[in-house]
């Protein structure tokens, strides 16, 4: 008789393997297909962004008076605003600032974040005490008119914004990784690392933060489009991206100008900026699936 | 010089004005190539007495005493020092391997971490390695194993893993603390004769902790019982059942079940562990001994009693046999394994 086929160790790939831990893990994200529209959709919207110039049809800038306030039409996907510049080439350029913000202002946030967090919840003690008034005073802030008065310091310029934004945002990012911190040092296999003779910082690279990565990832998801959103909040009351260059909150404030004549300049811009808004609380979504191992896999 | 020397070792921890007196005096000494077994119930001190040799114990924790391994003063040295021994001189394996591994990285990265943390061998080399000490510590297909991670192993092939762990970089010393408790008695057994063979073949001392009086005689070579913070008797595992003396060994050796009586109701030592929130005054077994005198009000020292046997219990050095031993001395052996 023939033995059956899964006797044979050796022909099956072992469980562990990466390749396998890497399709469980997008097994997990996928099972919200949602999770995966929104992360098509990103992708879609940064390559757009990065792209902007072989995509645009139009140059961003360029007024073309012969075609002011045009509806969606072959020429013009997206119509034309006042001064006839093409609203698709201005979408698509906006997303580089919404970009450059959403995702600068979050790594800023990020590094800042990840230092002061493992740093208070390693150390602990009176280095934890100081640090953590520190967050709790910026957290106190208004932040939003903290931005507002950092870009009236510094100027209209694009860094200032990113300065700005991240200024008050990583004190949530900081939070999070401490009591991340404090949560998996107290676990045995950081005492087992330190058996074996790991120093501090082999300790955290190797195992601290690998095991803290979940709730951080998760919280990223949910920092850029916050990101963003003051970006186009600090644009809105006119202290954003210098005009001309186009930015998504300026797009919509000035079609929310006009929306009762011409609808379709506040439409495109505020549902854009939307569905990039909704994308990535489902990525975030998703990545928690990922990381929650209570529900199962 | 032995390769572990424990002398008067004091630890408490203080936590928010809470004082734990842990461990209240204790001497205990390791040769090279010895196996010593430290048993005592929970809350005896035996585990932190054991993590104070690698110096792991929380901050919380406050030593007095000395504890000297390999010529190094341990509770002085420096972090670097101290860094230095740990996984390289000393391995420890734990009770419970699960929580002990790292569960985002593979068993195969961690097996190595000991090797590249002393950078005694470069990545190729400890890979190697690795397979060898997986291989030896009974994996089957030790190189798909490798890329395993921890939560595809049962619990008796994690410990396995942990032992490799512990040993890869051919450590003087490997502390087990509690190492088959989590294992159910099949595994128990593989696990005990595999640490046994390793300890053998690599020629390290080692130090078992254990509750279990009977795993303590199977591995060991001499037995430490301990007792509220205190050593109650050393002696070694040979005369374990023939000659123990105090009356705690003795009534734990009593309430042990026999395979060769009718079942009835098992005899127990009557009361409760010490408090170990007031420090010691006194013997720690003073309020359950049934023969106790006013002596037993001040701590009793080890005394020794015969050759490499000593006993801290004024009773004994009083010259009083405590019970007959050798009333029971045949009918112990059913519940005792062979030594291994």
């Amino acid at each position: 008789m023939q033995a059956p086929s899964w006797t044979t160790a050796e022909a099956r790939p072992s469980p562990g393997s990466a390749r396998l831990r890497r399709s469980r893990t997008w097994r997990r994200f996928s099972k919200n297909r949602l999770s995966v529209i929104g992360l098509a959709f990103i992708v879609a919207l940064v390559l757009s962004a990065l792209l902007a110039n072989q995509l645009t049809p139009y140059p961003p800038l360029a007024p073309n008076f012969l075609a002011i306030y045009q509806p969606p039409s072959w020429q013009h996907w997206l119509g034309t605003d006042a001064l006839g510049r093409d609203m698709l080439s201005r979408v698509i350029y906006s997303l580089r600032n919404a970009c450059i913000v959403g995702f600068g202002a979050e790594v800023v946030e990020l590094t800042v974040g990840l230092l002061l967090g493992s740093t208070a919840g390693l150390i602990g003690g009176t280095v934890d005490t100081i640090l953590m008034r520190v967050v709790d005073v910026v957290y106190g802030f208004p932040s939003f008119l903290f931005s507002i008065i950092l870009v009236v310091m510094i100027g209209h310029t694009i860094l200032a914004i990113l300065i700005a934004v991240s200024a008050t945002s990583w004190v949530g990012m900081a939070r999070i990784v401490r009591s991340q911190v404090i949560q998996v040092r107290q676990s045995a296999y950081i005492e087992h690392a330190r058996q074996m003779g790991a120093s501090t910082w082999q300790t955290l690279v190797r195992y601290v933060l690998p095991n803290s990565m979940g709730p951080v990832l998760v919280a990223v998801t949910f920092g850029i489009p916050a990101n963003m959103m003051s970006e186009a909040a600090l644009s809105v009351v006119g202290l954003g991206i210098q005009p001309p260059t186009p930015d998504l909150g300026e797009l919509i404030i000035i079609g929310q100008g006009s929306v009762l004549s011409y609808p379709y300049l506040l439409i495109w811009p505020a549902l854009l900026f939307a569905l990039t808004l909704l994308s990535f609380s489902f990525v975030g979504d998703g990545l928690r699936n990922v990381f929650d191992t209570k529900s199962g896999r | 010089m032995d390769l572990v020397e424990i002398e008067g070792l004091r630890i408490r921890f203080d936590a928010d004005g809470q004082v734990v007196y842990a461990v209240n005096g204790i001497d205990l000494t390791v040769a090279e190539g010895q196996v010593v077994g430290v048993v005592g119930e929970s809350g005896s001190g035996k585990s932190v007495t054991v993590t104070s040799i690698p110096r792991l114990l929380p901050k919380t924790a406050r030593c007095e005493g000395r504890v000297r391994f390999d010529g190094i003063d341990v509770l002085n040295a420096s972090a670097a020092q101290m860094r230095a021994i740990r996984g390289r001189s000393v391995g420890m394996i734990f009770q419970n391997p699960l929580a002990y591994l790292n569960p985002t990285r593979t068993i195969g990265s961690q097996l190595m971490e000991p090797l590249l943390f002393h950078h005694l061998a470069g990545y190729q080399e400890a890979r190697r390695r690795g397979l060898e000490m997986l291989e030896r510590v009974g994996i089957q297909n030790p190189a798909a194993r490798f890329d395993n991670y921890p939560f595809e192993f049962s619990g008796g092939m994690l410990q396995r893993v942990l032992i490799a762990t512990a040993l890869i970089a051919a450590p003087k010393l490997v502390i087990a603390d509690e190492p088959t408790t989590s294992l159910d008695v099949t595994v128990q057994a593989q696990i005990l004769r595999l640490l046994k063979t390793m300890q053998r073949d690599l020629k390290m001392s080692m130090i078992f902790v254990t509750h279990d009086l009977a795993v303590a005689a199977q591995v060991s070579d001499t037995i430490y019982v301990m007792y509220g913070g205190t050593v109650v008797e050393q002696l070694n595992a040979a005369d374990l059942i023939r000659a123990h003396r105090h009356p705690y060994l003795a009534g734990l050796l009593d309430s042990l079940p026999r395979l060769d009586r009718p079942v009835g109701r098992l005899p127990f030592i009557p009361g409760l562990p010490v408090d170990t929130r007031q420090p010691l005054a006194g013997c720690p077994f003073f309020d359950r001994c049934g023969v106790h005198t006013d002596d037993c009000h001040t701590l009793p020292a080890l005394t020794t009693v015969g050759p490499s046997h000593r006993v801290a219990c004024w009773r004994v050095a009083g010259e009083l046999v405590v019970t007959d031993p050798t009333a029971k001395a045949g009918g112990l052996s059913g519940c005792i394994p062979e030594s291994l």
